[in-house]
């Protein structure tokens, strides 16, 4: 399986690029801004996408309208974010989000969101 | 003329030479320290860059993937030798882990506590409360608050010692999560303004307890200050803690900012079996609109029928523009349109009457 992470924080991803790769459940792209990760959705298919909504150059809200509106993509898709206020949350689903995870977080939850949104949408 | 006698012109003109000479020497001076910092900034953010690609995968490793204990001894003596006794590099080891600590939690969270220990960190962290430096000594309190390690004595002492508002501040932020035995010691310790900051941050701390696990609150809503008692009582409302009710309804009894926090949230609470107590701060407190509209709310929750004797006795003697509050209040809150309309008619103010009919 192949995860896009589009996150600033290089810590993070990194983390989660361990965490995914320890759990055998396939490799993570990092994208470390909203541009980057832009171009990398045009070039390549990725099963599921992690996003971050506080990001250079375009936001995590920006880019769940492009790959839903634009690329028209169903790709499942983790929002990863500090900012866990109601709104954000209600504005996220509403965008396409398919889960919501506020930071910090617990990397074994994460993976078990990633594993049920892949059963949900067979990738497993 | 005598040959050693300098002329005026030729004074003025190595005045100058020497002036432009001492401007230049400046400027040189300046430019080598300018540039001597940014070659300095440059060399230890290369070396920053460099330590951190060293730890960070391995630190990341550690906290995501499972070790046994000797797999942890051999990583752990790895980075310590890595970080060796150089403070810089102790620093960024610090820092690091603090960041990670604000992104993650559950078993990882465990393991970054872990690795400041192991790693010998808490030392270096300790080291910097017995600096002199006020900002120092705040950035040893943070970090040895974010990574859960508390010493009594120390942080105690430090409170008691300290005029600078910051630390103090952040001392008592840090203990009221790190004292599990005594949550509000800072609050017997000395005495502080509890500033807006102050308030939304222990309540922060407060947030992260297991409602079971929750300080009693009870002792500190009898706090002589007002301003703590309040908060207290606040702190119970929110957190419905229905085990400090009693040391609310004692606080009825108090000053009119306390009595009127008590009030309310005893309302909030739900909890209308101080009656008595509530009956008895009228004849103290009515005469003030908010703390009577507060009677009236949770006499309304107790009786109703004793709740519009009380109204009308009481709305006979009261001025306009309370009793078209009270009115206004009743009208939209609590009661049916016959029984503001009794109480209204009781009123010895025939506009608040027409008022409430209007209506």
């Amino acid at each position: 399986m192949k995860i896009l992470a589009c996150d600033d924080n290089a810590f993070l991803t990194k983390i989660i690029q361990l965490k995914v790769a320890n759990e055998n459940l396939g490799t993570v792209d990092v994208a470390a801004n909203g541009k980057e990760c832009i171009r990398m959705m045009d070039k390549e298919k990725f099963d599921l996408l992690l996003l971050d909504i506080h990001m250079p150059f375009n936001s995590g809200f920006e880019l769940l309208t492009y790959v839903r509106n634009q690329l028209k993509l169903a790709t499942p898709i983790i929002v990863l974010s500090s900012e866990s206020l109601s709104t954000t949350v209600r504005k996220a689903r509403e965008l396409g989000a398919n889960d919501f995870m506020a930071k910090p977080f617990n990397p074994a939850e994460l993976i078990l969101r990633i594993k049920q949104l892949m059963k949900k949408y067979e990738y497993a | 003329m005598n040959t050693l006698e300098i002329n005026p012109m030729e004074a003025e003109q190595l005045f100058l030479f020497k002036l432009s000479l001492g401007f230049v020497a400046i400027a040189v001076f300046f430019v080598v320290l300018v540039f001597t910092k940014r070659f300095i900034k440059i060399w230890r953010d290369q070396e920053k860059e460099w330590f951190l690609k060293k730890i960070v995968p391995l630190i990341g490793s550690m906290v995501i993937v499972k070790r046994n204990r000797l797999e942890w001894r051999r990583d752990i003596k790895l980075l310590v030798s890595l970080i060796g006794r150089n403070h810089a590099k102790q620093q960024i080891a610090i820092d690091h882990l603090m960041h990670l600590k604000s992104n993650l939690e559950g078993e990882s969270a465990g393991l970054i506590f872990q690795l400041y220990r192991d790693l010998n960190l808490v030392e270096f962290s300790r080291n910097k409360l017995r600096q002199t430096n006020w900002t120092k000594q705040t950035e040893g309190v943070r970090e040895l608050a974010s990574m859960n390690c508390y010493f009594v004595n120390v942080f105690s002492s430090l409170l008691q010692k300290t005029k600078q508002v910051t630390l103090r501040n952040e001392l008592i932020v840090a203990m009221t999560w790190l004292d599990k035995k005594e949550p509000f010691r800072s609050f017997r310790l000395i005495n502080f303004e509890l500033t807006d900051w102050l308030k939304l941050n222990i309540y922060d701390q407060l947030k992260k307890y297991n409602r079971v696990d929750l300080p009693d609150f009870s002792p500190w809503i009898c706090h002589e200050r007002q301003e703590v008692a309040t908060f207290f009582i606040w702190l119970a409302k929110t957190f419905n803690q229905t085990s400090s009710s009693n040391a609310i309804a004692h606080a009825l009894s108090g000053a009119k900012t306390v009595a009127n926090a008590a009030l309310d949230s005893l309302i909030e609470m739900r909890n209308f079996s101080y009656t008595q107590k509530v009956e008895a701060m009228i004849s103290n407190h009515w005469i003030c609109p908010d703390t009577s509209l507060l009677i009236l709310c949770y006499l309304e929750g107790t009786d109703k029928n004793n709740f519009v004797q009380i109204l009308i006795d009481r709305f006979r003697f009261h001025p306009y523009e309370s009793v078209m509050q009270k009115a206004d209040r009743l009208r939209s809150t609590y009661f049916e349109k016959e029984n503001t309309n009794q109480i209204l008619a009781t009123s010895t103010y025939t506009n608040a009457l027409h008022y409430g009919n209007a209506r």
